[in-house]
C-alpha cells in the first residue's frame, strides 16, 4: 500500500546518501572526528646573497608538489619587495621571486607545510614527454660505456641492470670508471648523478630526485637524493640507501633533476654571486580535516562533488548553520509525532532555537518569556481598546520590539553584553505566538496556554542544544550527503502510525478493559 | 513502536486504540480527499449542501461578512431573542457565542454562561471573527447567525445550559461509533470536550448510552447536576443513523464526523461536520476504533445502499457484542 512506496524512496535516498559518505570517508579520506590529527612537517628555505653591484635578480625555488601521499598546506614567502610567481614544468614546479634593482646583502625565507597522508603508494612522478639527453663526453662518456657495458653482462634485463650500476655508483671504494664519472666529490648527490648519466648512457630513462626524510623524530634537515628509472613504462624508484628498488614511505620528493634546490637566475660570468641556503624542518600535529582539503584541491574539481568547503568563508558560515536545521526539525517532528508534545506553532520552536544561537541559552529563555509575558499584559490591555486584529497585531509587535529595546538598554547599563545580540530574534514570530496564546488563553484556560507555550519553549531548548552539538555540525557540514539519509528517516515518520508518548497516558484508562 | 517497551501499549493496541497518527496516517490522508475539505470546514458551505440533500440544520438568520455588517450587527440582531454565533471556519467551538437571551434594561445580551456582554462587544467579537482570529489557517471568515436549538428534554437532567450534541464518526458511510456531548459550567455550555463538556457513549445499536469520559478520565455522572448519564435513550436514533450514513455522499469524504443535536420542535439537525475527528470517542465508548473500521473495510463491497450500511453497524457495533 502506501507504506511500501514509502520504504522504496527511503531507501534509495538512504542509500545514495550513505554512498557519497563512505566514498568520501573511505576513498578520498575525509576525517569522521573533526579533531582527528595527523602528522605535519614546516619547512623553511632560507637563502641569502649579496647583489653587489646592485642590478635585477630572478632567484628560483624548487616547490615540491602536492600528491596523494603528502599534501601541501600553509606556502609563504618572505620577501620584501619581490615580485613572486609560480612556474610550472613538467616534472617540477618553481618559485619565482623577482625585483628590479637589488642592492647587497639579501635574505628571503620560503617555508611551508607538508602533510603525510593515509594513502601509502609511492606516487610516480608526471610522465615526461622525451627523454633527456645525457651531457657526457669524452673520458667520461668512455668510462660510462665500459661501465654499461660490463653490468649489462652481469644482469637479466633493466632492473637488475639498473640494480647493478647503483651498486657500482655507491659502492665504498669506487672502481676507476667510476671514479672517472664522479669526479672529486664523491657525496650522495654526486654519485645519483653518475648512476643517471649511466642509465642514459645505457638508454633507459632516469633522473635524480632530491628530497627530504620526514619521520617522527626531529633530523637534521639534509636533503635526501635518490632516482627514478623508467622499466616497462613504469617509473620506478631506487634507493641508494637500501641499494634496492623503492625507497622509504617517509622520504617526502621535493624535487627532480639535478639543478640546485634555489638558484639566481640570468647572471652573466660576471656577476655570479653565491647563494646560501639553509633548510630548517619542524614536525607539527595538523589536522586531518586540512590535509585533505588540501588534497583536494590539488587534484582538482572532479572529487569536491559534494564538498562544502570549495565556497567562500562567509558562505561556509551561513551553511554551517543551515545544514544543522534540518536536524533540528527532525527532532521537532520526532518530538511531537512520537513524543507528543504540543507546541504553540508548527515550527516556531526551530526559530527561536536559531535564535537561542545568538543570545546564549539562559539569555534567550529568559527573553523568550519576559517578551511573551509582557506581549500577552500588553495585549490584554489593548482590549479595552477594541482594535481591529491586523491593526492589533501590528501594535502588538511594535510594543513588543520597544521591551527588546529596553531590555538591550538595562542589560547594557548592568554591564551584560548578552542582552545586545537580539537581531535574530524573531520578533514577528512571537507577535504572532502573543496573539495565539491570547487567544488560547481566552477560550481553553491559563492551563491549555500555559502548557503549549511551555512545550514550545522546552522543545526550543531541545533543538538548541541539538544544533550545538559540535560533532554533528562537523558531520553534517564535512558530509551534507548525509541530509539525504536524514529525509529517509523522516519519510519514514511521514507513515509512523504508532501511539504518541502522551496518548499512551491518555488512553491508559482503557488499557484495563481487555476486550 | 512503544508497545516494544511498554505492556500499556502494547494493552491499548491490542484494545484498538487508534492514535493521532494512525488516524491521520492511515485513515485521513487516505480517505479524505483534500479538495472536499471545504465542505467540512466551511459550516456554511456544509449547510448549504445540507440542505440541497433535504437534510435539516439550524436555520440561518444571517451570514456577517463585512466590517459594515459587523456595526449594523445591532439592528440584525433585535429580529431575535436568542440566537448562536459562530465562526464559519472556526474549529473546536472556538468563537461561539451563545446569546440566551436579553436584559430588559441596558441592551445586553445574556450568554448560556450567565455572563452578560453589551452590544459593541459582540460587534468587536463579530469583527475579530471577520478577520479571522478563530479560523483554521487565520484567513478572513464569516460569521453565522443561527437558530439557537432548543434541546429535547430527555437531555434535560444531564446537560447544563447547552445542547448537548450527538457525534457520530461515519467511514465509508458506515456509523461506526457514536457518542453523546453534554455540556457543563466548565465548557460554558458548549458541547466541546477541549472546553471541558462530558462524552458519554452510545451504543449503536440501540441508540442506549453507555458510560461517559471527562477530562480524559471515566465518569458516571455530570459534575452539575449530578445525574447519572449511563441508560438514557437517545430519541430518533436511527433517524440519526440514516443522516450520518447519507453524510458521506454530501461531502464524499471517507472518515469524517458528523455532529447532530435534537430540537424539542424540529427533531434532529445537523450541526456540522468534521474531517478530522477526535479520538476521545474512543474512551467514551471504552472501546478501540481499529477493530471496527477494519471491519468496515472488509466488507465495504456489500455496503452500497444506506440501509445495508446502517444495518451492518447495527449488527456490528452492538456494545454488547464481542470484538
Amino acid at each position: 500500500m502506501g507504506k511500501k512506496r514509502v520504504y522504496i524512496v527511503a531507501g534509495i535516498l538512504a542509500l545514495i546518501g550513505f554512498a557519497l559518505f563512505l566514498h568520501k570517508a573511505v576513498v578520498v579520506g575525509y576525517p569522521i572526528w573533526p579533531d582527528e590529527k595527523v602528522e605535519g612537517w614546516q619547512i623553511e628555505v632560507r637563502a641569502s646573497f649579496d647583489r653587489t653591484p646592485k642590478g635585477p635578480v630572478d632567484l628560483r625555488v624548487f616547490v615540491p608538489r602536492p600528491t596523494t601521499r603528502w599534501a601541501l598546506l600553509e606556502r609563504r614567502v618572505v620577501a620584501p619587495l619581490f615580485g613572486i610567481s609560480t612556474l610550472n614544468a613538467d616534472l617540477n614546479q618553481q618559485v619565482s621571486l623577482t625585483r628590479r634593482e637589488v642592492d647587497g646583502k639579501q635574505t628571503i625565507y620560503f617555508q611551508f607545510v607538508i602533510q603525510q597522508t593515509r594513502t601509502a603508494e609511492y606516487t610516480p612522478p608526471p610522465a615526461i614527454r622525451e627523454a633527456r639527453p645525457h651531457q657526457l663526453k669524452d673520458a667520461q662518456l668512455a668510462a660510462a660505456s665500459r661501465i654499461v657495458t660490463a653490468a649489462r653482462a652481469q644482469s637479466s634485463d633493466d632492473r637488475s641492470l639498473v640494480l647493478q650500476l647503483l651498486k657500482r655508483v655507491t659502492a665504498k671504494s669506487p672502481e676507476d670508471g667510476i671514479a672517472v664519472l664522479l669526479g672529486p666529490r664523491r657525496d650522495r648527490r654526486r654519485q645519483m648523478v653518475a648512476l643517471v648519466d649511466l642509465l642514459r648512457v645505457a638508454e633507459i630513462q632516469a633522473h635524480m630526485v632530491n628530497g627530504l626524510e620526514l619521520g617522527a623524530t626531529r633530523r637534521r634537515a639534509t636533503l635526501k637524493h635518490w632516482i627514478e628509472a623508467r622499466i616497462d613504462g613504469q617509473w620506478v624508484p631506487f634507493s641508494p640507501e637500501t641499494g634496492q628498488q623503492g625507497v622509504s614511505p617517509d622520504l617526502m620528493p621535493w624535487w627532480r633533476g639535478r639543478e640546485r634546490l634555489v638558484t639566481i637566475v640570468g647572471q652573466d660570468a660576471a656577476q655570479k654571486f653565491k647563494v646560501t641556503r639553509n633548510i630548517a624542518f619542524q614536525h607539527l600535529e595538523q589536522s586531518a580535516l586540512s590535509n585533505v582539503l588540501s588534497m583536494e584541491q590539488s587534484r582538482g574539481q572532479g572529487q569536491m562533488l559534494f564538498s562544502l568547503f570549495v565556497l567562500p568563508v562567509r558562505t561556509q558560515e551561513v551553511y554551517r548553520l543551515l545544514v544543522v536545521v534540518p536536524l533540528a526539525i527532525f527532532l521537532l517532528v520526532l518530538l511531537r509525532n512520537v513524543i507528543g508534545i504540543t507546541t504553540l506553532g508548527t515550527f516556531m520552536p526551530v526559530l527561536i532555537a536559531l535564535a537561542f544561537r545568538e543570545t546564549g541559552l539562559l539569555w534567550g529563555v529568559i527573553l523568550f518569556g519576559v517578551v511573551v509575558g509582557v506581549g500577552l499584559l500588553v495585549r490584554a490591555g489593548m482590549e479595552g481598546l477594541k482594535l481591529l486584529l491586523v491593526p492589533r497585531l501590528a501594535a502588538v509587535l511594535i510594543c513588543v520590539i520597544l521591551i527588546m529595546a529596553i531590555m538591550s538598554l538595562v542589560s547594557h547599563r548592568l554591564g551584560l553584553d548578552s542582552g545586545l545580540s537580539v537581531a535574530l530574534f524573531p520578533m514577528v514570530i512571537l507577535t504572532m505566538t502573543i496573539e495565539r496564546l491570547s487567544i488560547l488563553w481566552d477560550e481553553r484556560g491559563g492551563d491549555t496556554a500555559l502548557k503549549q507555550a511551555g512545550g514550545s519553549l522546552i522543545v526550543a531548548i531541545l533543538c538548541y542544544l541539538l544544533m550545538r552539538w559540535s560533532l554533528l555540525e562537523y558531520w553534517f557540514f564535512a558530509f551534507p550527503e548525509l541530509l539525504l539519509v536524514l529525509l529517509a528517516l523522516t519519510l519514514l515518520l511521514g507513515r509512523y502510525t504508532g501511539y504518541r508518548l502522551t496518548e499512551i497516558g491518555r488512553f491508559k484508562v482503557l488499557a484495563g478493559k481487555a476486550a | 513502536m512503544f508497545g516494544l517497551i511498554s505492556p500499556t501499549a502494547r494493552a491499548i493496541r491490542d484494545f484498538g486504540v487508534v492514535g493521532l497518527n494512525q488516524r491521520n496516517a492511515d485513515y485521513v490522508l487516505q480517505y479524505n480527499k483534500r479538495r472536499f475539505y471545504p465542505r467540512v470546514d466551511d459550516k456554511l458551505l456544509s449547510k448549504r449542501l445540507a440542505e440541497a440533500a433535504g437534510i435539516a440544520t439550524p436555520t440561518l438568520y444571517a451570514t456577517i461578512e463585512t466590517a459594515r455588517d459587523a456595526a449594523e450587527a445591532g439592528d440584525l440582531l433585535s429580529k431575535h431573542e436568542d440566537f448562536v454565533i459562530k465562526p464559519a471556519q472556526g474549529s473546536g467551538g472556538d468563537g461561539i457565542v451563545v446569546v440566551v437571551g436579553k436584559t430588559r434594561t441596558g441592551g445586553y445580551y445574556r450568554t448560556a454562561s450567565g455572563k452578560l456582554i453589551s452590544e459593541d462587544e459582540l460587534i468587536f467579537h463579530l469583527q475579530n471573527t471577520i478577520s479571522g482570529v478563530f479560523s483554521l489557517g487565520g484567513q478572513p471568515d464569516v460569521a453565522m447567525v443561527e437558530y439557537r436549538v432548543q434541546f429535547d428534554p430527555v437531555f434535560e437532567k444531564i446537560a447544563f445550559q447547552g445542547v448537548p450534541d450527538v457525534r457520530i464518526i461515519v467511514f465509508l458511510g458506515v456509523p461506526v461509533m457514536a457518542m453523546v456531548r453534554l455540556p457543563t459550567r466548565m465548557s460554558s455550555g458548549k458541547a466541546n470536550l477541549h472546553q471541558g463538556a462530558i462524552g458519554a457513549g452510545i451504543d449503536i445499536a440501540t441508540g442506549r448510552t453507555l458510560t461517559a469520559v471527562w477530562k480524559n478520565d471515566i465518569v458516571d455522572e455530570h459534575p452539575d447536576t449530578l445525574n447519572p448519564v449511563q441508560n438514557v435513550d437517545i430519541p430518533h436514533w436511527d433517524r440519526m443513523l440514516d443522516l450520518a450514513a447519507r453524510s458521506t455522499e454530501l461531502t464524499e469524504l471517507g472518515y469524517q464526523g458528523i455532529d447532530i443535536v435534537l430540537d424539542r420542535e424540529r427533531g434532529p439537525l445537523m450541526l456540522e461536520l468534521n474531517a478530522r475527528p477526535g479520538l476521545n470517542i474512543q474512551i467514551a465508548n471504552r472501546a478501540g476504533l481499529a477493530h471496527r473500521l477494519e471491519k468496515v473495510k472488509t466488507h465495504r463491497h456489500d455496503l452500497d445502499k444506506t440501509e445495508d450500511r446502517i444495518a451492518f453497524a447495527k449488527r456490528e457495533f452492538a456494545a454488547d457484542k464481542p470484538v
